[in-house]
């Protein structure tokens, strides 16, 4: 089993899944930081000051956490930072759950098209959660940049 | 410093510069600190926070002067959702027409409003809410491209006025 758990296939694959997430999920808000801005203001949970720095800020955290992971560099600091975003993402989206109002999650696109319901994002949210942890463990090495390093190849 | 804290604080520092970077000569660039209105005064009725409304815009009515609207029968609501969240409920009375549909689905239910309506009629468009836009986007349109000039957006949309119980119809799933 636990083969199965630390197998680096797996974890290679987590590690694409997750960057290829990120980074997409990253490129709309990256182009419309205002739109972005108004969509965590809606979520009504962050103080007004603090909207605007997290729309310019958090958009590359996702951007560059998602190459990092992919290239393999900085895979455990790219994977925490990627946990510590999702938790941050399924308190927002329990909340708006718990409150049952209907909003643009500004997930992927900052479009108000882009609406589904806050029970399904939370269940994907969990599940790149759960990957994440795995890649955090065992992500180590395995076609890493990461590597190259040899103060860093344990 | 742990290796782990260094590594999430060097991605932290570069997102950082490049968001400061971007924001510097983005289009859609944001203050620092930006004027949102604080949450116990957007849950206020009086106050509609529509950040992506301009000068010259078809005017906003709160919740109280749409109902007002409401009594009178010569007024539309016009309903600029997508059918499904149409047909699960909506203004009773309300016409639909999908803003954010595609071309032909729009002009489709466009052709079954313009048989009720005429250039003098007044028009009320809404949404789900604050955090959508579309009606403004409809009022918009009707106004600049249909020549509809007597348009309402009741920015307060389908959930301030299912939470004030006021008339509704649809299938409530």
């Amino acid at each position: 089993m636990n083969g199965i758990i630390s197998n680096k296939y797996i974890t290679l694959s987590f590690r694409l899944i997750l960057g290829v997430v990120f980074i997409y999920a990253s490129i709309d808000k990256i182009a419309h930081i205002d739109q972005f801005a108004r969509a965590i203001y809606y979520y009504h949970i962050l103080p007004g000051w603090i909207v605007n720095v997290m729309a310019i800020v958090m958009p590359w955290a996702e951007l560059f956490a998602g190459i990092c992971l992919i290239v393999g560099y900085y895979p455990r600091g790219a994977a925490a930072l990627i946990g510590i975003m999702l938790v941050m993402f399924l308190i927002a989206l329990s909340i708006v759950y718990l409150r049952g109002v209907d909003i643009s999650c500004g997930c992927f696109s900052v479009s108000d098209r882009a609406k589904s319901s806050a029970l399904n994002l939370i269940w994907r949210d969990l599940i790149l959660f759960v990957m994440t942890i795995q890649v955090y463990f065992f992500g180590r090495s395995f076609l890493s940049i990461h590597k190259l390093h040899p103060s860093e190849s344990k | 410093m742990s290796r782990l804290l260094k590594e999430i604080l060097i991605i932290l520092a570069i997102s950082l510069i490049a968001g400061i970077i971007n924001n510097s000569i983005s289009h859609s660039r944001v203050a620092w600190v930006g004027n949102w209105p604080s949450i116990s005064d957007a849950e206020n009725d009086s106050i509609w926070d529509c950040l992506s409304c301009e000068p010259g815009d078809p005017p906003l009515v709160n919740l109280s002067e749409a109902s007002a609207l409401y009594q009178n029968p010569e007024v539309i609501f016009v309903d600029a959702r997508f059918p499904e969240e149409y047909e699960a409920g909506h203004i009773e009375g309300a016409v639909n027409l999908p803003f954010e549909a595609s071309d032909e689905e729009f002009d489709y239910y466009y052709a079954k409003l313009e048989q009720m309506i005429d250039s003098a009629t007044q028009l009320v468009t809404y949404c789900s809410g604050e955090e959508c836009e579309s009606s403004l986007h409809l009022g918009r349109y009707l106004r600049d491209d249909k020549g509809y000039s007597h348009i309402s957006i009741f920015y307060g949309g389908w959930r301030r006025w299912a939470e004030a119980d006021l008339p509704t119809a649809g299938s409530g799933e």
